[in-house]
């Protein structure tokens, strides 16, 4: 069976990891790996790529940080940009999901045919 | 501290210091925060993303976050290392038949070439970009047209050496046109004393050694087997070249590219049809439709951004 992959583009994932609660970097790791059953696994150097990223576009800010036990706790949060880079990258989506259900449908199933004789 | 963090802070040192300065401590606190929760960090994964984000941060740094700037900036640089070692090489023919006493007359030619090669050096590396491409073309120009007899003895006008001597120092100015960035490319006043103590050191060095003649032998399958670690090789370098500045590891590749195809063409002139006709395609195709694709992108960029 082919083996077929949800979107994996670590930005969304970030995104979408903060559209609920602002998040700190671990607290971002995991929920990637939640939200996507264990196949997605952000390595720090990507995580922090992406913050980077997401934080000088805008779509991001950071929200507060903290130390705990002299450790440093940045926590981030979804911007008003952000959130609405996520829903139109949402709506496209669903409209390919809506698509591909609906060409699923309408499918024709294959019917065998003999061979021609040549 | 635990060698495992040694080597994480070590990796961390690849990004470049406004990054490391805005996220190091943050990085180090998560990593310690999944080795408190019991979960194995898998540390070479860890490690080898720090590594390629580290040297990604440092492409996207390097020229304000644009990949596109950052390669053309390393063409220009990788054509004026061409364009010095061209004009170091005309003022070697001007002057080995003094050191070595030869009879050969003094040619005008090969002076104006030398000085053609020398100024368009300096124009370019100054910031004069108009002036320093359009000397650049002029001397090419000259340039292939005075090897072109030469090239043409060594087998034909779709042998590769015609068409390294001939084609590639026409394109060239071209390649440069396309990519050169708009604002031109002045380099720094550190580059100029190591720049002019290589070139003088060419005429003696050439001098001494006497011709350079390879002791292997470039048999094709050979040269196939090395090509892997050879390969290897460079693409390592690249990544450690790109750890002080992107530009100089694409101006690396261009010039390691050149040089390797003049060593090719020393050893292998005309003995291998099959090769020849491969690379003469790849030339003769790829880089003008790299040129052209470089073009194309600088206009839409221009067009857009009006």
């Amino acid at each position: 069976m082919t083996e077929l992959h949800f979107p994996r583009d670590p930005s969304l994932l970030v995104l979408a990891a903060l559209a609920r609660e602002d998040l700190h970097g671990y607290g971002i790791m995991k929920d990637v790996e939640a939200q996507s059953e264990g196949r997605v696994r952000l390595a720090l150097g990507t995580l922090y790529g992406v913050l980077d990223r997401l934080v000088q576009t805008g779509a991001i800010e950071v929200a507060r940080e903290e130390r705990r036990g002299g450790r440093l706790r940045r926590y981030y949060r979804l911007t008003e940009t952000g959130a609405d880079s996520l829903r139109r990258e949402l709506e496209l989506q669903i409209r390919l999901i809506e698509i591909t259900r609906s060409n699923l449908e309408s499918r024709k199933p294959a019917i065998a045919r003999p061979l021609e004789a040549s | 501290m635990r060698i495992v963090d040694r080597l994480y802070s070590l990796a961390l040192r690849v990004y470049p210091q406004t990054f490391r300065e805005e996220h190091g401590e943050e990085m180090l606190a998560t990593l310690a925060e999944v080795r408190d929760t019991g979960e194995s960090p898998h540390h070479l994964r860890q490690i080898a993303s720090l590594l390629f984000g580290g040297n990604r941060q440092r492409w996207l740094s390097s020229s304000n976050g644009s990949l596109v700037t950052t390669v053309r900036q390393g063409l220009a640089w990788g054509v004026l290392v061409l364009v010095a070692r061209q004009a170091g090489l005309a003022v070697n023919d001007l002057i080995q038949p003094f050191l070595r006493g030869w009879d050969d007359p003094f040619s005008l030619t090969y002076l104006s070439l030398a000085l053609g090669w020398i100024a368009a050096f300096c124009l370019l590396a100054s910031g004069r970009r108009r002036w320093g491409l359009a000397v650049l073309a002029i001397v090419a120009c000259g340039f292939a047209y005075e090897s072109v007899q030469l090239a043409l003895s060594y087998g034909g006008p779709f042998s590769l050496p015609f068409t390294l001597h001939f084609f590639l120092p026409t394109v060239l100015p071209l390649l440069a046109a396309c990519v050169w960035p708009s604002r031109g490319v002045k380099l720094s006043a550190w580059f100029w004393p190591p720049a002019l103590v290589l070139a003088a050191l060419v005429p003696p060095i050439s001098v001494l050694s006497g011709p350079f003649e390879s002791p292997f032998a470039f048999a094709f399958p050979i040269l196939s087997i090395a090509l892997v670690p050879v390969g290897a090789l460079l693409v390592l370098t690249m990544l450690v070249v790109s750890w002080s500045d992107p530009r100089w590891a694409v101006a690396f590749a261009l010039v390691i590219t050149v040089f390797g195809g003049q060593a090719l063409v020393t050893s292998l002139a005309g003995s291998d049809p099959v090769q020849n006709g491969l690379q003469i395609t790849a030339l003769w195709i790829v880089v003008p439709a790299a040129a052209i694709m470089l073009a194309r992108y600088r206009v839409r960029a221009a067009t857009s951004s009006a």
